[in-house]
């Protein structure tokens, strides 16, 4: 029985960097020269990206697989869908945007789909190009809903590329994040809070119908319940907005007219007036955390204790703030 | 709108999980005693007291919240004080003054001289500061128009005073820098600024902007001081930062102008000719690309002059040297030091070689580094000149090739997360609670680190035992050793119940030292000086440097005072305490003689479950409580019983304190109180109360006070679950343990999960660890591992060590290529999904190509890599 001292060995970078001889270990921790002295600034509009796969089931986390992205492009957001057309298969979409440059917006934005196969292992579908820069997707019944600078747009799984199925472009700057739940999306635009959509299956609109009215820089959101979101903005703020109960009854009814349970005058809202919604939603609690909000979800902390809303800041601060009522 | 406004109806209970480790400010000085190395940091919201230990660990001593922003910081050395003082410049348009008292464990405010509004506002002085070396004056410049000056001085009754703001305003310019001089304690003190009069600089005009250095001179001969302009310079347009140069005995006083990839000496008060230097560049760096220095340090070098440390924006660091002539400043040299992450500052305390140098690190984990002796006979590094052109000039730019570290090395890291640009909290790993998966870091330094509740745990050594173990204990050879002698295992099997294992070099299998091994262990430990008691069901076994000594109790005889089998024991240096099987207790002593004797018993008829003996006070050998699980009156209750001399009246000991439980104690533990007034590492004396531990087989852990003079229990008592079982599990039987942590009493508590309760920064903490369930575990100290714990897990035995006290997330780190931007878990396979994008920035496996690795010269010294990039200019 011999001590054996324990060294937390990191895992290396990049899988393909293993057996490379530049990964000289330059600070005595597993460093490469790349991670010491970093790269050359090659410019504007230069772009390294890349997609990895970590397993984390491991005793140990490592990366299972890195897909490196095309010259100049940039991923900016991921989702995972299942799609009604492919029902037995998960597949992981990647948004990306070329050549992405701080003076302009005018770019060609990309989705990429993968099919996720055995054990997490990501295999390219196809790429479909987008208006402007995919910022934000998420899954919405069999469907994906993905926020293309002001525009939400939903598309479908098809063969070759996504199908482009709606889309309402009537957001302000561009859509920081896109949450669903059940029949209700909820919409973060970056300097102009929050919304709440629904899809209308007979006119195939999206339609915004209630909006916060308070210009918050909403940084990060997420569903609380289905009527209440919760979000964090960049001057360090996390609240919580809510539609109130009696609007949402109102929304609900005109709602299922528009499911087509009742015939014809369910009809209540066109996409022209989309921009200016019927409903306000409610501020129901503000605080001041101090740092710009990174991310804000809903989860438990521990397995069967209560829920509470996790927030980070860009100071590394994790906070928890527990939902109660007095 | 058909929607109602109203006020918010709900409460959000904020709770801060992980704080803020991001540093925007750094300044070292002798805060809290003096003679003493120690770094003051500024999270943002908070300010914090770090001390680099002779290990070369860096201890948290306190972090304060400070309710307002910290913009900058200076160390300000009052007149006539010993230690240093802090002043910070904020948003509340103030100027605070604070020290750190070491009793009290915080900081404490001095002066607080109000100057301008509230607020990050350009014209409201806060985001610069610079204090005279020597104490006498401060000056805090807001980025435009506003600057403000304040003198120190002591009053008659010795307190520290401060003048009224003497302003020193410049209306239409920017301020880039500022600097306070170290021009001595006989002339008046002197700062510098660099300021940009936007008024020079009007739309269309392509002219050079005219920037200049300014010299502020704070008059203090006459009564009421005064701030007089001296000189202003005009200096290069990119100049970005403005250092002073150390003066007096140290070097030659002055400033260093840091501008674009050059720097230029100039002597204080202006006057005289800049001597200027170019900045080496790294080999391959276009010489388009501007290079400006960030971060510096004043570098003491025994047997050199004393030296700048400068970082570049790339992270390179550089060295600094003047060479003297007659009339002043001939020559300023910069060269290749080290290259280190980019900082935030840098603080270097004490002197090279042997000193440290601490990295506030712009993203990311903050460093200690130790700085080195130059290795003997090994090569300068070597700097090309490579011809350059640049506005139709010729010139000769020094080159140089990044390198591994030569000059400095690691000692320790203080961790931070920041920036998290995203986090998940969901079980990806399928365990008890979800993990935290956060994408931290920029760049090539960004990670992916999981976070999971409790302290990290190292494990030291882990072993296959023969059989099943169900329990461990650890013994010295003499009570008064520090390190353990001898593990003892309690093994599932009839034939060998108990093995001894002897620790060296290496944890053996131990015959020569005649324990019993035929009867399973109840506990083991040391008595009296050189004594060591190992108490097995049938009975007591003693012995006296490795032979069995002779005892009456040695086996359980029937009608004897041990006449039945021992169900549970306590013991400390001169007392032991047996459970018997039909619940009765049996208290012994070791008499002037060295024998164990019967003590006075308590009275019969309550049904005892377990017991524990306090540790016996300083200078005493005697435990003076005894705390026990009773059965009595039909509920479970916990005594408090007096066991030393004083104890009981006549034949029997006496109940002092009783307390009802809610569930069946199957554990004790009572140790001396470290929160509060107690903590702080101050030896423990009879003033400082005990604490009791009872682990119920609910899972509930009550953790109660005992007053140390009466006996008396504490009515305010804490009940906490430890379980982690979800809810169809039987609940486990919690089982308590003494340990050591951070040098002080600690308890580690096991479960379903392992807990340790120990004492931080003066309060006591109670937290998991990160670990797998642990059945049976006891305290270890050994030479290699000076503070660690044994323990068993099924049919292994483990050495663990807790290295990071405090932290409240364990954390394991998965190194990513360029900035990470959002993640994504796949719940099915266990797998997270990370999306990297890097701009200004080509890729990384493309660059590979491109990167050929030179062996270093030497195979033995730490520059072991080296690093050209093909297609320098």
């Amino acid at each position: 029985m011999i001590y054996t001292r324990f060294l937390l060995t990191y895992s290396k970078s990049l899988l393909t960097s293993n057996t490379d001889a530049d990964t000289v270990d330059v600070e005595g921790e597993g460093y490469t020269p790349y991670q010491s002295f970093g790269v050359q600034r090659e410019g504007e509009g230069k772009w390294a990206s890349c997609i990895r796969v970590v397993d984390t089931v491991q005793q140990r986390s490592a990366t299972k697989q890195v897909i490196e992205l095309a010259e100049d492009e940039a991923a900016v957001s991921v989702c995972v869908c299942n799609f009604a057309d492919r029902p037995n298969e998960t597949l992981v979409l990647v948004g990306s945007v070329l050549g992405l440059k701080s003076s302009s917006r005018a770019v060609q934005g990309m989705v990429h789909c993968y099919s996720v196969t055995d054990r997490a292992h990501l295999t390219l579908v196809h790429k479909t190009p987008v208006d402007g820069i995919p910022r934000a997707m998420c899954a919405f019944q069999g469907r994906v809903l993905i926020g293309c600078d002001t525009a939400l747009r939903l598309y479908d799984i098809g063969k070759k590329k996504l199908l482009h199925k709606c889309v309402n472009k009537k957001f302000s700057s561009w859509i920081q994040s896109v949450h669903v739940l059940g029949e209700r999306i909820f919409v973060a635009d970056a300097t102009d809070s929050l919304s709440f959509v629904r899809y209308n299956s007979l006119t195939h609109d999206l339609e915004c119908f209630a909006s916060d009215s308070r210009p918050r820089w909403v940084t990060a959101a997420c569903d609380l319940d289905y009527d209440t979101i919760a979000g964090g903005d960049k001057f360090g703020n996390v609240f919580v907005c809510r539609l109130s109960s009696d609007s949402a009854d109102n929304t609900e009814q005109e709602s299922n007219q528009d499911a087509g349970h009742s015939v014809g005058s369910g009809l209540s809202y066109d996409t022209q007036t989309a921009t200016l919604p019927d409903w306000e939603l409610c501020e129901e609690a503000l605080f001041h955390v101090g740092e710009t909000v990174t991310s804000v979800q809903k989860a438990k902390l521990v397995d069967g204790g209560a829920e509470a809303i996790i927030y980070t800041t860009i100071g590394g601060a994790i906070g928890a703030m527990q939902v109660g009522r007095l | 709108m058909k929607g109602r406004l109203r006020s918010g109806r709900m409460h959000l209970y904020q709770l801060t999980l992980q704080r803020s480790n991001a540093i925007n400010c750094a300044v070292h000085g002798s805060f809290s005693s003096p003679h003493v190395a120690e770094i003051v940091v500024a999270h943002g919201k908070a300010i914090e007291l770090v001390r680099p230990d002779a290990e070369g660990k860096l201890l948290s001593v306190c972090h304060m919240e400070c309710f307002g922003l910290i913009r900058s910081m200076a160390t300000v050395r009052l007149p006539g004080a010993n230690t240093d003082c802090v002043a910070l410049g904020s948003d509340s348009g103030r100027l605070a003054l604070v020290h750190y008292i070491p009793e009290r464990h915080q900081f404490e405010r001095i002066h607080l001289e109000t100057y301008g509004k509230s607020g990050c506002r350009r014209t409201v002085a806060g985001q610069y500061m610079a204090a005279d070396p020597a104490g006498r004056a401060l000056m805090i410049a807001a980025i435009e128009k506003q600057r403000v000056v304040y003198t120190f001085d002591r009053d008659s009754n010795s307190l520290v005073s401060i003048s009224p703001p003497i302003e020193a305003p410049r209306h239409g310019a920017i301020t880039f820098a500022i600097a306070a001089l170290d021009v001595g304690a006989k002339s008046n003190p002197l700062f510098a600024s660099i300021d940009l009069a936007y008024s020079s600089v009007t739309e269309g005009d392509n002219t050079e902007p005219h920037k200049v250095l300014s010299f502020y001179e704070v008059d203090t001969s006459s009564k009421q001081a005064q701030v007089v302009k001296r000189a202003s310079e005009a200096i290069d347009a990119a100049s970005n930062l403005v250092i002073a140069v150390p003066g007096g005995a140290e070097g030659p006083g002055g400033v260093l102008v840091c501008a674009e990839n050059k720097l230029a000496y100039m002597r204080a008060g202006g006057g005289g000719d800049e001597v200027v230097t170019l900045l080496p560049r790294r080999a391959g760096m276009p010489i388009t690309q501007p290079l400006l220095i960030t971060a510096h340090t004043v570098l003491r070098q025994s047997g050199n002059p004393t030296a700048l440390l400068l970082q570049s924006e790339l992270g390179d660091i550089y060295t600094v040297s003047f060479s003297m002539a007659a009339n002043g400043v001939s020559g300023v040299s910069a060269t290749y030091y080290d290259t280190l992450p980019v900082a935030i500052a840098l603080v270097a305390l004490g002197s090279s070689p042997g000193g440290r140098l601490f990295i506030a690190g712009e993203f990311s984990d903050h460093r200690l580094y130790q700085f080195l002796a130059p290795v003997a006979g090994l090569a300068a590094d070597a700097v090309d000149m490579v011809q350059c052109e640049a506005d139709g000039e010729q010139f000769q730019l020094p080159h140089f090739t990044p390198r591994g570290l030569r000059h400095l090395v690691q000692l320790d890291e203080l961790r931070s997360l920041a920036p998290v640009l995203d986090l998940k909290c969901v079980d990806l790993a399928g365990e008890d609670a979800p993990q935290l998966y956060a994408l931290c870091g920029r760049g090539p330094r960004s990670s992916l680190r999981t976070l999971r509740h409790g302290l990290g745990v190292a494990e030291m050594a882990v072993s296959e035992l023969p059989f099943k173990a169900y329990a461990v204990w650890t013994v010295k050879a003499a009570a008064k050793d520090v390190h353990h002698k001898y593990i003892l295992v309690g093994l599932a099997n009839d034939a060998c119940p108990t093995i001894v294992l002897s620790v060296g070099e290496t944890v053996e299998m131990c015959t020569s030292v005649k324990f019993v091994t035929t009867a399973r262990t109840i506990t083991a430990g040391e008595l009296g000086a050189d004594m060591i008691v190992q108490v097995h069901q049938t009975g007591l076994h003693i012995l006296k440097s490795g032979k069995e000594l002779q005892h009456p109790l040695s086996k359980v005889q029937p009608g004897s005072v041990l006449g039945k089998n021992i169900k549970a024991a306590a013991l400390v240096s001169h007392q032991v305490a047996l459970i018997l099987i039909d619940n009765s207790l049996l208290c012994l002593e070791l008499n002037s003689k060295g024998e164990l004797v019967p003590g006075k018993q308590p009275e019969s008829g309550s049904k005892f479950e377990c017991v524990a003996l306090s540790p016996p006070a300083e200078g005493t050998q005697r435990s003076k409580w005894m705390a026990a699980g009773v059965f009595v009156d039909g509920a479970w209750s916990l005594f408090i019983f007096r066991v030393d001399a004083q104890g009981g009246g006549g034949g029997a000991l006496r109940v002092e304190s009783r307390m009802l439980l809610n569930g069946k104690p199957l554990s004790l533990c009572l140790s001396h109180a470290t929160d509060g007034p107690w903590g702080g590492g101050e030896g423990v004396g009879e003033e400082s109360p005990l604490v009791c531990f009872v682990g119920l087989e609910n899972e509930m852990l009550i953790r109660v006070h005992v007053d140390s003079s009466s006996g008396q229990l504490s009515k305010d008592f804490r009940c906490r679950s430890l379980g982690a079982r979800s809810r169809d599990d039987p609940a486990q039987p919690l089982k308590l343990f003494k340990v050591s942590a951070q040098g002080q009493p600690g308890v580690l508590a096991l479960c379903s999960r392992p807990w340790l309760s120990y004492s931080h920064q003066g309060t006591t903490l109670m937290t998991p660890l990160a670990y797998d369930s642990i059945e049976y575990g006891a305290a270890f100290s050994s030479p290699q591992c000076a503070e660690g714990l044994v323990c068993v897990i099924g049919s292994t035995l483990r050495i663990l060590a807790v290295h990071h006290f405090g932290e409240v997330f364990h954390q394991q780190t998965v190194r990513l290529a360029y900035t990470p931007r959002k993640c994504v878990g796949l719940k099915d396979s266990g797998a997270i999904i990370v999306i990297e994008s890097d701009h200004n920035a080509t890729k990384e496996v493309a660059k590979r190509h491109q990167m050929t690795s030179v062996p270093g010269q030497d195979p033995d010294h730490v520059d072991v890599g080296m690093l050209v990039l093909v297609g320098c200019i």
